[in-house]
Order: C-alpha cells, then sequence, then structure tokens
C-alpha cells in the first residue's frame, strides 16, 4: 500500500465531477448535489486532518 | 435550477482543487506526527474519510434525502470499514510491539485488502447514488 490510498478516493469526486459536467447526471440534480456534500465533508475533513497528530479515538467503529 | 448551477459549480470547485491538490500531496504525502510509519498513516487517513463518508450518508439517509438502494450501498460500505479499521488495529499493534518497520508482512497484507475493499465500497456506494 501507498499513501495514494486516501487519494484515490477522494479522486472519485473528480470523476463524478467530469460524469456531471457531461450532462449524464442533470435530471437528478438534487441527488448529485447531496452527494457533492458527502463528498466535500469527506475531502475536508481529511485536509482538516493533514499535518495533525494521529488520533486513533477519532476513528470510530461504526454500528 | 439555481439550487443546480449552485451544485455543480461546488462540483466543479471541488474537482479543480482536488487536481492541483492530488500532484501535490501525493510527491510530498506529509505523514501524521505519531504514526508509527507512512502506512499507519495512510490508512488512518483513508479510514477518516470512509468514517465521514458514512457519517455524512447515514444524515442524509435518515433525512430522506437519498434513494432506498442506497441503504444496501451504505450498509456494504460499514461493514467494510469496520473489518479495515480491525485491521488497522491490529496493524498498529503489532507494529508497536515491534519495529515499525518488522511489521509482519501478513497484518501488512490484511490491511492493504481490507483497505482496498473499503475503497471498492466507497466507489460502489458513489455508483448506486449517480445511477
Amino acid at each position: 500500500m501507498n499513501p495514494n490510498l486516501a487519494f484515490e478516493i477522494a479522486n472519485l469526486a473528480v470523476s463524478l465531477a467530469k460524469t456531471q459536467a457531461s450532462g449524464k447526471l442533470q435530471q437528478d440534480a438534487s441527488l448529485v448535489g447531496i452527494l457533492l456534500q458527502i463528498i466535500e465533508k469527506a475531502v475536508q475533513a481529511y485536509q482538516e486532518h493533514t499535518g495533525e497528530t494521529l488520533d486513533p479515538s477519532l476513528i470510530k467503529a461504526e454500528q | 435550477m439555481m439550487d443546480f448551477i449552485s451544485h455543480q459549480r461546488s462540483g466543479i470547485a471541488v474537482a479543480i482543487l482536488l487536481l492541483l491538490l492530488l500532484p501535490a500531496c501525493s510527491a510530498h504525502y506529509r505523514i501524521h506526527p505519531g504514526a508509527l510509519n507512512a502506512t499507519d498513516s495512510a490508512a488512518y487517513d483513508a479510514l477518516l474519510i470512509a468514517q465521514t463518508t458514512i457519517d455524512q450518508a447515514r444524515l442524509q439517509l435518515q433525512a430522506g434525502q437519498l434513494p432506498a438502494e442506497a441503504k444496501t450501498a451504505l450498509d456494504v460500505l460499514v461493514r467494510s470499514y469496520n473489518v479495515a479499521r480491525e485491521a488497522w488495529l491490529t496493524y498498529r499493534a503489532s507494529a508497536a510491539r515491534d519495529n515499525a518497520n518488522l511489521t509482519s508482512p501478513v497484518y501488512f497484507d490484511q490491511l492493504t485488502k481490507n483497505l482496498s475493499n473499503l475503497t471498492d465500497a466507497i466507489r460502489k456506494f458513489q455508483e448506486v447514488m449517480s445511477k
């Protein structure tokens, strides 16, 4: 594994935006907006923790 | 219509930002202080992104803003996340116990496999949503 794995996840946002720009998803704009919100939150979380001390307690089990 | 244009702009803004940041980030990846090694740090980032995706998607689902099919994909994503998290914790414990650079390849391979599955689960979740 290399450090690019996190960026691979973030890269999904790029492919989605390209699809969106092509017009394929214009029929359901609100859903696209919600998906983009999710992606933006994930990218934001990543960026906010860049350079910060690793804190394992932040990585919680999901129910 | 205005909402869509706004969303489209924000999406494109994210894409442009990522396109600008990704080459620099991959070339100059900053390992988190306190991380045992680069693997530990990158796994932490991937899990953080996945966890935020899950939490945010769950909120949207509860608000009725996602299609019913998203629930199944989200469940798969949650399972993949929890498995990857366990593998990461096991890897960390092993690396802390032994030398961080001499950790058993078994733990490393398991972590790599589980994080790869997690990435696939995120991708599938997004595919379901964008169908």
